[in-house]
């Protein structure tokens, strides 16, 4: 418990001294993902300046541009125009989840950070090689899900961790809706 | 792989980085005009030491929802959503007192992924080992989801070593 108020004490501190920082040079690879609106629609804000935004899809480029206010002049036709112009410290990848791995190719021999959309990767194989790609050239390869967002879910594995409900025996976790046309699962044959 | 990536991901976090020992998966296409490439609803079983997850995915739920139960050897706790837990104790063979917390947003930067992801990249925040976010989950998350492909090709249980 010490060591939880201690790492939440080194926390506020480092949070309060975060204002102070230069502004994360922020890339943004494919705009397909829902999720995309939480960058796109942020209040500005001295953490991220968003650069640019690689997206082959002009159209849905131009309808996003309209409704979030960014300038078409950002997007571009490739990662590696995306890079050369704007030099950005990480990426984030909202795009098709097969492009995850191909983002990571071009971005982590130059030490550029990327934060991908849940989940990490098409196949356990595309997987391996990120990892050793973020291992061998030092950058940090997030993966953003919803409920990390989520007080509940910390809240309940902290009382968990404190013995609250005793061991843990069974954990159901259920998730999704009614529209399926968003996700993707390959069909069992 | 997109779908049960999130049971994956928390059961991960919550066993602290242990592995499954086995991972047996059920899918099944029920809306096929609407979703004829993928299947659509899906039960996954993993089984721990001492304890076994089930995983729900499904586009056949009439609500959206991510939610998480966890049932302990003296209690219960229900994450109905980002705001609501319940917590049930046991006080006898079927009787248990229950109470509901209700929260606000998570605090910065936790409020915002891209919060952060600047943080983690400017040295101000240290994410906990096996957290949600970090590779070392989401490897294994990945290996979960890797074998439930396969249970649910082969229909049969895969062991994980």
């Amino acid at each position: 418990m010490k060591t939880i108020l201690t790492l939440i004490g080194i926390l506020t501190l480092s949070i309060t001294s975060f204002s102070q920082e230069k502004p994360l040079k922020l890339g943004i690879a494919g705009l397909t993902h829902g999720h995309v609106g939480w960058i796109l629609g942020r209040e500005h804000q001295p953490d991220i300046n968003m650069v640019g935004i690689f997206e082959q899809n002009k159209e849905l480029a131009q309808r996003l541009s309209k409704q979030y206010g960014f300038s078409m002049d950002i997007v571009y036709d490739s990662m590696e125009e995306l890079i050369k112009a704007t030099k950005p410290d990480a990426v984030a990848a909202f795009g098709n989840i097969k492009d995850h791995l191909s983002v990571v190719e071009t971005c982590a021999p130059k030490g550029i950070h990327v934060m991908v959309e849940k989940p990490l990767a098409v196949s356990l194989e595309d997987a391996k090689k990120m990892e050793a790609l973020a291992k061998n050239h030092g950058i940090h390869l997030l993966t953003n899900y919803e409920t990390s967002w989520y007080e509940t879910n910390v809240k309940a594995k902290n009382l968990l961790d404190e013995g609250k409900i005793g061991g843990l025996r069974k954990a159901i976790i259920r998730d999704g809706h009614k529209d399926p046309k968003k996700l993707v699962f390959p069909k069992s044959s | 792989m997109d779908f049960g990536c999130y049971g994956a991901n928390l059961m991960t976090w919550l066993m602290k980085g242990k592995r499954p020992n086995s991972v047996t998966a059920v899918t099944q296409q029920l809306q096929e005009e609407n979703n004829p490439n993928v299947d659509d609803d899906a039960t996954i079983i993993l089984t721990y030491d001492n304890a076994m997850a089930i995983l729900e995915p499904s586009w056949n739920w009439p609500i959206g929802r991510k939610d998480m139960e966890l049932y302990g050897e003296t209690g219960v706790l229900y994450a109905d959503n980002a705001n609501q837990l319940r917590i049930r104790e046991s006080t006898g063979y079927s009787s248990y007192t229950e109470e509901t917390l209700f929260f606000k947003d998570r605090q910065v930067p936790y409020d915002d992924p891209f919060a952060v992801l600047a943080a983690v990249i400017n040295g101000t925040l240290t994410l906990e080992p096996f957290g949600p976010y970090t590779l070392e989950n989401n490897m294994i998350a990945m290996e979960i989801l890797q074998a439930s492909v396969e249970s649910s090709k082969s229909g049969k249980t895969i062991k994980l070593d």
